[in-house]
């Protein structure tokens, strides 16, 4: 097949289990100097994913007509101790979900597996698995010395059914992110990213409710918020492939990393709800913040701005 | 004006370095993450 004649979706149909090639571990593909970013490092272990969220801006970047996973751990692990190991004083924490979901495919590779082990002995280093799946069946055994954290992208009933095509149902996502506590993990949140639609407070409200009953608190590692942002030049491919999607109705403005985003006064009243239920909702002081915001934003117009 | 950074830690982050050493001193003084205490000059480098 030809990529230019290539569905987007075509590329979610079939998993090439592949060798790496080349660097595995970087940073965060949304390093920037201008909008915070928590320097979280990349494992770029899958590319593509089965769900199909309107938003998503892997429909943009991979057209190549094949998911595809990386099998040798070994050499993973190889390249990530290597790393790590040049600063041995730094606490690094590294992700498997920049170019797709952490667990959504676990069942067909075991990867996820084979890193949890691998990092549970690592002593600077924690390893992120970021999903929308109920797919933590195959970790629930292993043994991770509380080195993984696994992580849910979570967002309201109503945005997982109009924007979040073929993805697992909030009470899916909450009863497997249970599981995975009991099983002693560390949990991360993300509410990201946050989509403006008629009752947007009381779904983002309900969905704190129903997160904090869901898993004990003291184990909730950190709590990310964010809000939908896209490529300009993304925008007419989210309308192709989602004919019935509001995404590209709102105001937005395009920010200096060139993306489009709600206008800031909107932005930051979304933030300032989403924090406040949060802290409605859930106890232990879990470290949080705001993902791929401007500093200015971040300090809430306090004038604060970052040394470098 | 209301401060998420301000609500969690009293502070905000001066930095990218400084926001992932918070990351690590919440891991380790929650989790007992790491290699040890955090220092703050190993993030800024």
């Amino acid at each position: 097949m030809y990529a230019d004649s290539l569905n987007y979706r075509d590329g979610k149909k079939e998993i090439g289990i592949i060798p790496k090639k080349g660097e595995a571990m970087g940073t965060c593909a949304t390093f920037s100097r201008k909008y915070i970013c928590c320097r979280v490092h990349v494992l770029r272990t899958v590319q593509n994913c089965p769900f199909e969220c309107s938003y998503c801006f892997l429909q943009h970047y991979l057209t190549d007509g094949l998911t595809k996973a990386v099998d040798d751990t070994a050499t993973l692990m190889q390249e990530v101790k290597e790393k790590i190991s040049r600063q041995p004083r730094r606490l690094f924490r590294i992700g498997t979900w920049e170019l797709g979901d952490s667990l959504a495919l676990e069942e067909k590779t075991g990867q996820a597996a084979g890193l949890v082990r691998e990092f549970a002995r690592l002593d600077n280093a924690v390893l992120e698995l970021k999903t929308k799946s109920d797919c933590v069946e195959p970790i629930l055994g292993l043994e991770h010395r509380g080195k993984t954290v696994v992580s849910w992208s979570l967002n309201t009933g109503h945005v997982i059914e109009t924007e979040e095509h073929l993805t697992p149902s909030l009470g899916s996502r909450l009863q497997a992110m249970g599981r995975a506590a009991a099983a002693g993990y560390l949990i991360g949140l993300h509410f990201d990213p946050m989509i403006l639609y008629e009752g947007w407070e009381q779904g983002y409200e309900s969905l704190a409710r129903q997160v904090s009953e869901a898993v004990p608190h003291e184990q909730i590692a950190w709590i990310s918020i964010g809000s939908l942002r896209f490529n300009p030049a993304m925008k007419k491919t989210i309308e192709n492939n989602y004919p019935g999607t509001r995404l590209t109705c709102a105001e937005m403005v395009t920010g200096d990393d060139g993306k489009m985003r709600y206008v800031k006064p909107l932005r930051v009243g979304m933030y300032r709800h989403m924090y406040a239920v949060l802290k409605k909702y859930i106890s232990g002081n879990p470290l949080t913040y705001l993902c791929m915001e401007r500093w200015d934003v971040g300090c809430m117009g306090q004038g604060i701005r970052p040394a470098s | 004006m209301w401060d998420v950074w301000d609500r969690v830690y009293g502070r905000h982050p001066e930095s990218i370095g400084h926001l992932d050493y918070l990351f690590a001193e919440s891991l380790y003084r929650r989790y007992g993450l790491g290699a040890g205490h955090p220092q703050r000059e190993t993030y800024e480098e």
